[in-house]
């Protein structure tokens, strides 16, 4: 028991490290248009890392890692050199270099196979991971590389932010853009080779982009989105972790993932202002003020036409349809007043309805005025433009116009 | 070379893919003027400014500004990109964009200091954008953005501005309000560079213009440089061979100069 503790506290503690930096590395790739390199990068590796073992002849993890780091930067050179230099668009140079570095791994790692050198069982780790191999050396690693994670971010950020937001300013600006570049480039494919080992180069490209993508839902804020994109991965890591300890032969690195891509969904759905909730919620509060502007102006234009007289429920809910859920809602707002013969305006009522209707003749005067429509023409433009002029504007067109006494119907304007 | 010379090009020339956009172009722009660069849709304006400020390789020549190279004299000169050239989706404040400018007076790894909080402030307040500074940069409208493009740049608070397009697709409010500005940074002793497409309007707020097509046709005093014949020479179809010559020399691979020139018989 204790012992099977101490090893899924290893495998936690090592994926956890692991995934933050990877998080915090994705953050920039993403937002440096680079969501995809981070997948061409784990394909390029395999090449390497067969390489490696070739010529070391071992598991050496030191060498294969040297080994992956020297085809994963050199892919990701590539993948910047060919559209700069050749007719091939980005996308295709992504799709070339992650094919033609990934089967020629593939080719290596059937050739060492059948070499039937004992010590090559474990090398397809690399193709799939398996964090549950993981050991407390490899603890001391991702633990480093975390720290310099870290370090590098906390150090270089307000640089690391200008480049990726514009690098022809940062450049005009004295920034060593080719330095950071090569930083940046580095610190992704060091995450990118660590990673592998724990969730395979399919998956891999999934803990660096899918934090950042969640985290962007989230906030507009560098330094927050950075944050949260660390805490989406440790939490994700924390769950797989969890699923695969309860239940045996549940593989911990693609259930991280998975639970990545449920905050994923599920930010799509909740997030604040960017959110599909959010935006239905907005949607609804618009609906019902349009709706209950428009009782109150109907309310307005009743006292106008005709009478003083309040105005029985049954006429205005044949009026207005939609009426019956927003006079509980003006009441409320002390902006109606109801007794048995019907409703009425309050005066706070009647202040915003005359808005709205001045608002709505000044927009016909205008549109007659500056853009030759006809009074017939106007009224439907006006009713939508009533609601959302701005007191700014508003102003705007009164002195535009000189405060005009009618509408082109000859309705007086209410100042 | 003059000390009043802002900036000086000599015998640049720059090509995208062989083919040659710019060629053995010669340029001298005079400090403390307002200078339009103006010329037609393909023309080479951006290519220019992207040139001078040593953000494209160069086939041949050299640029110096006040006589020095661009890296001596990095914090005098500012330059306000095109409003496409950067993803408006960028987690970032308005502030936050505005705060850019403060290098490399600041190193760039340095947290902006309260100076720089200050002055990107007082940026923003003269493009009429400090009430909206904490605004995420992508909910602004095409003209803020230039604005506070604008406002990068001037809280850097440099002796020379390059600008590319600076009114392309901006509200007249909002042009209106960055002519002031430019205005009053002449005023100031400040040489201030657009890349400018509206012929309209050049005669209006420049006082120094370069019209361009591929090589320089004139580079003068806008009056005398604004006029019928020169507009005429640079926006009408006479030029058409030059853009035909650059084809050719890119269809046959040949380089934009001569590698084994003759010397010349005489002189």
């Amino acid at each position: 028991m204790g012992n099977a503790y101490l090893t899924w506290l290893i495998v936690g503690g090592g994926l956890v490290l692991m995934a933050a930096s990877a998080a915090a590395v994705g953050v920039f790739a993403l937002l440096r248009r680079r969501a995809l390199v981070g997948d061409a990068i784990a394909h390029a590796v395999l090449p390497g890392v067969c390489l490696a073992f070739v010529v070391g002849g071992s598991k050496d993890p030191l060498s294969l890692v040297v080994g992956a780091f020297v085809f994963g930067y050199t892919a990701q050179v590539v993948v910047d050199w060919l559209p700069a230099h050749t007719r091939l668009k980005p996308d295709t140079a992504l799709a070339v270099v992650l094919s033609v570095f990934f089967g020629l791994g593939v080719v290596l790692l059937t050739y060492i196979q059948g070499q039937g050198n004992a010590a090559q069982s474990g090398l397809d780790r690399f193709l799939f991971g398996q964090a549950a191999a993981l050991t407390p050396n490899d603890v001391w690693v991702f633990g480093g590389f975390a720290l310099g994670v870290a370090l590098l971010v906390g150090w270089a950020y307000p640089g690391l932010k200008l480049l990726s937001f514009d690098p022809e300013y940062a450049q005009v600006r004295g920034l060593p853009v080719r330095g950071l570049r090569g930083l940046l480039a580095s610190v992704t494919v060091l995450a990118v080779v660590l990673g592998i080992q724990a969730v395979g180069v399919v998956l891999l490209s999934a803990l660096l982009i899918t934090p950042a993508a969640t985290a962007r839902l989230w906030s507009y804020r560098l330094g927050t989105l950075i944050a949260l994109a660390v805490g989406f991965a440790v939490v994700a890591v924390g769950a797989g972790v969890w699923v695969s300890a309860q239940w045996a032969r549940m593989p911990t690195g693609p259930w991280v993932v998975v639970i990545l891509t449920l905050f994923a969904v599920g930010s799509v759905l909740v997030a604040p202002r960017q959110g599909a909730l959010a935006r239905l919620l907005r949607q609804r509060r618009n609906r019902r003020r349009l709706v209950r502007e428009n009782v109150l102006k109907y309310l307005y234009q009743h006292a106008e036409r005709e009478t003083r007289a309040p105005l029985p429920a049954t006429v205005l809910h044949a009026r207005i349809p939609q009426a019956r859920a927003a006079l509980p809602q003006l009441l409320r707002a002390g902006q109606l007043q109801v007794d048995a013969e019907g409703y009425r305006l309050s005066p706070s009522g009647a202040a915003v309805a005359r808005g709205l209707v001045r608002r709505h003749r000044l927009w016909e005067v205008y549109l007659t005025r500056y853009l030759n429509l006809t009074p017939d023409q106007v009224h439907a433009d006006a009713e939508l433009v009533e609601h959302l002029l701005t007191p700014e504007l508003e102003r705007e067109l009164e002195t535009l116009m000189g405060r005009p006494t009618h509408d082109p119907h000859h309705s007086e304007i209410p100042y | 070379m003059s000390a009043t010379c802002a900036i000086s090009a000599h015998d640049l020339t720059v090509g995208y893919d062989r083919r040659p956009v710019l060629w053995n172009l010669n340029l001298e722009l005079p400090e403390g003027q307002l200078i339009g660069v103006i010329g037609p849709n393909g023309s080479g304006k951006t290519t220019l400014l992207k040139s001078l400020l040593g953000l494209l390789p160069l086939a041949s020549g050299e640029v110096r500004f006040w006589g020095q190279p661009l890296a001596a004299v990095q914090a005098q000169v500012s330059y306000v990109p095109q409003r496409s050239s950067v993803d408006w989706d960028f987690p970032a404040t308005v502030l936050d964009v505005a705060l850019m400018g403060r290098y490399p007076v600041r190193r760039w790894w340095a947290r902006p200091s309260a100076t720089d909080r200050a002055l990107a402030k007082a940026a923003l307040e003269q493009v009429g954008m400090l009430a909206l500074r904490h605004r995420q940069i992508g909910q602004l409208s095409g003209g803020q953005r230039q604005r506070v493009f604008l406002a990068r740049a001037l809280a850097q608070a440099p002796e020379l501005y390059l600008l590319d397009e600076p009114f392309a697709g901006v509200d007249i409010a909002t042009e209106q309000t960055i002519v002031g500005i430019l205005k009053e940074l002449r005023a100031a002793g400040k040489t201030v560079v657009v890349v400018h497409h509206d012929l309209k309007t050049a005669a209006a707020y420049f006082d120094w213009a370069v019209l361009l097509n591929q090589r320089v046709v004139a580079n003068g005093p806008a009056e005398q440089v604004l006029t019928d014949e020169l507009l005429q020479r640079t926006y009408s179809g006479q030029l058409n061979l030059l853009t035909a010559v650059a084809d050719a020399l890119h269809q046959q691979e040949l380089p934009a100069r001569d590698p084994y020139p003759t010397p010349p018989t005489r002189g």
